[in-house]
């Protein structure tokens, strides 16, 4: 390899954001874009896209779907697996040869290992790619399958669901539930606090997700209904609107 | 660790009974002796109340410093063999085996001996409180201590509120519970409590996840020891037996019938073939014989 290759980044929050910086510290040469013309004119010069749509499942199709148009035949994707799985984004992005999930759950400075999760038909050389890409990030990496919200995802939105579902149904108050959960198990944190931390909607597009693989014991609890309506109160009242 | 295990000065003395001299039970009085309280153990088989006796003076050893205190906390602790003998104490723990007829026979003799005004509390962590209450006539005295493995070092009890559990038998139960320098939860009657309940998926998804060949257990405990917990999943199923940590899931589940409560049929056989974890040598990790 002469240089390092070009990445191209679609997406935005802090997702985006912290792969982008991650990728420049390690001298990548890249492009963050969030609009599909952009993708058009620029995906032909990059031999590595990364899709981080993170929430949005329709736009996420939108994108890989102009991804896999543009892009050159041999250009390696990254996509964030944990909303949907490999082989869910390898059809919309239409080549599932380099077709990579990645599994990065709240900030990535916060993270020592990322999952790294082929597809069925996910080339060998596209999985070695994905891992050298991530390696030079100064991140670890352990190649899990195609399994809906990979472990890590899947393991903290499933401690949060139970959690909300032990509010829900009037077991102990929220702050108690993590306040036991953490002295009662030695968990870095408690499981409500570190879905807030980490996004409830984020959590959420988890949960939707296992529960269109694994059915409606995955559903979400009631309470995050509420959190997210709440949430969006505060942030509307935030804004002055 | 030591934090808050000493009595407070100033503070009257209080006597509580521990009903049976199993591990909890003898972890219980450890705790309660390093508060400055009076210990009844009542435990029926000699036996089991000279093992408790020995443990008992080893983990005080462990956790005091010094020798004085070491010695008057073991003075604390009193050993006897029938429930007549305990009949003066402010507080009893029941902590005998998960048998809901054993438990409520216990309770039956509670509500002979003990002083009428005394709380009764049920160290149970995978039955019903509600249920353990429900035949004496003074069902609004009983309430759940739910303690930690181990009791003398675990900072966290759950205190469970029963459906007939009365108002102040709950305070004073967190009243004790802080006095042992401990933090209480208000729980209420519900299959597995916060905490038992609140883990299953830790537990659950990484036996699902090596069932459809996902990932096996060195990566999930990489995976989740890279997110910050102490131990992977794995790992900790090894420590605590994977056929305790079975028994937990399952009673839960059969208390709930939540789908996503099932037990793992990966789970089921590991414990059939005996990997039970660390105490067999074989989990989903192997151990050296010698531990």
């Amino acid at each position: 390899m002469t240089g390092k290759d070009s990445v191209l980044l679609v997406g935005r929050g802090a997702l985006a954001e912290d792969l982008g910086g991650a990728a420049r510290d390690a001298g990548y040469r890249v492009l963050r874009i969030d609009d599909l013309r952009g993708i058009e004119r620029e995906a032909p010069a990059a031999a590595i896209a990364i899709e981080a749509c993170v929430t949005d499942h329709y736009r996420k199709q939108e994108v890989l779907t102009a991804l896999g148009n543009a892009l050159m035949p041999q250009a390696m994707v990254l996509v964030d697996a944990l909303p949907a799985t490999v082989a869910e984004c390898a059809s919309w992005l239409g080549q599932p040869r380099q077709c990579v999930g990645y599994g990065v759950l709240g900030r990535l400075r916060a993270q020592h290992i990322v999952e790294i999760a082929r597809g069925s038909r996910t080339a060998e050389g596209a999985v070695e790619r994905a891992k050298e890409f991530f390696t030079d990030l100064g991140i670890e990496t352990r190649s899990v399958g195609d399994w809906p919200g990979l472990i890590g995802g899947r393991t903290i939105a499933t401690l949060a669901n139970e959690a909300a579902w032990a509010v829900t149904n009037g077991v102990a108050s929220a702050a108690d539930v993590d306040r036991a959960m953490q002295l009662g198990t030695n968990y870095p944190r408690g499981p409500l606090a570190w879905a807030q931390e980490i996004g409830i909607d984020r959590i959420l597009t988890i949960l939707e997700n296992l529960r269109r693989h694994d059915g409606e014991a995955y559903a979400p609890a009631p309470l995050w209904l509420e959190l997210a309506a709440r949430h969006s109160e505060a942030r509307i009242g935030v804004n002055g609107e | 660790m030591g934090q808050g295990l000493t009595a407070e000065k100033g503070e009257s003395t209080i006597t509580i009974a521990v009903i049976g001299a199993g591990t909890m039970g003898a972890g219980i009085a450890v705790s309660a002796a390093c508060a400055g309280m009076e210990v009844l153990v009542v435990e029926p088989q000699a036996e089991a109340r000279a093992r408790a006796h020995a443990a008992n003076a080893k983990s005080l050893g462990r956790l005091l410093v010094n020798q004085e205190e070491i010695a008057s906390a073991e003075r604390r602790i009193t050993y006897l063999e029938t429930l007549d003998q305990a009949a003066a104490a402010e507080l009893y723990i029941e902590a005998v085996p998960e048998e809901l007829a054993l438990k409520r026979a216990v309770f039956a003799d509670l509500e002979r001996c003990a002083p009428p005004a005394a709380v009764l509390a049920t160290n149970t962590s995978s039955l019903s409180v509600t249920e353990i209450a429900q035949a004496m006539s003074a069902p609004e005295r009983v309430v759940g201590i739910h303690f930690f493995n181990p009791a003398a070092v675990m900072r966290l009890v759950e205190v469970v509120r029963g459906k007939l559990s009365s108002r102040a038998s709950v305070e004073r139960a967190v009243e004790f519970v802080e006095r042992l320098g401990k933090t209480a939860v208000v729980v209420s009657d519900t299959p597995g409590f916060v905490v038992n309940r609140v883990a299953r998926p830790y537990y659950l998804e990484a036996l699902r996840a090596i069932d459809a060949g996902a990932a096996d257990a060195q990566t999930i405990d990489a995976v989740l020891e890279g997110l910050g917990f102490k131990m992977g999943p794995c790992r900790l199923m090894d420590l605590i037996g994977l056929d305790i940590n079975l028994a937990t899931t399952r009673s839960i589940y059969h208390a709930t019938g939540l789908e996503r409560l099932r037990p793992s049929p990966l789970q089921e056989r590991m414990v059939a073939e005996g990997r039970l974890g660390r105490k067999s040598s074989r989990g989903f990790y192997e151990y050296d014989r010698q531990g």
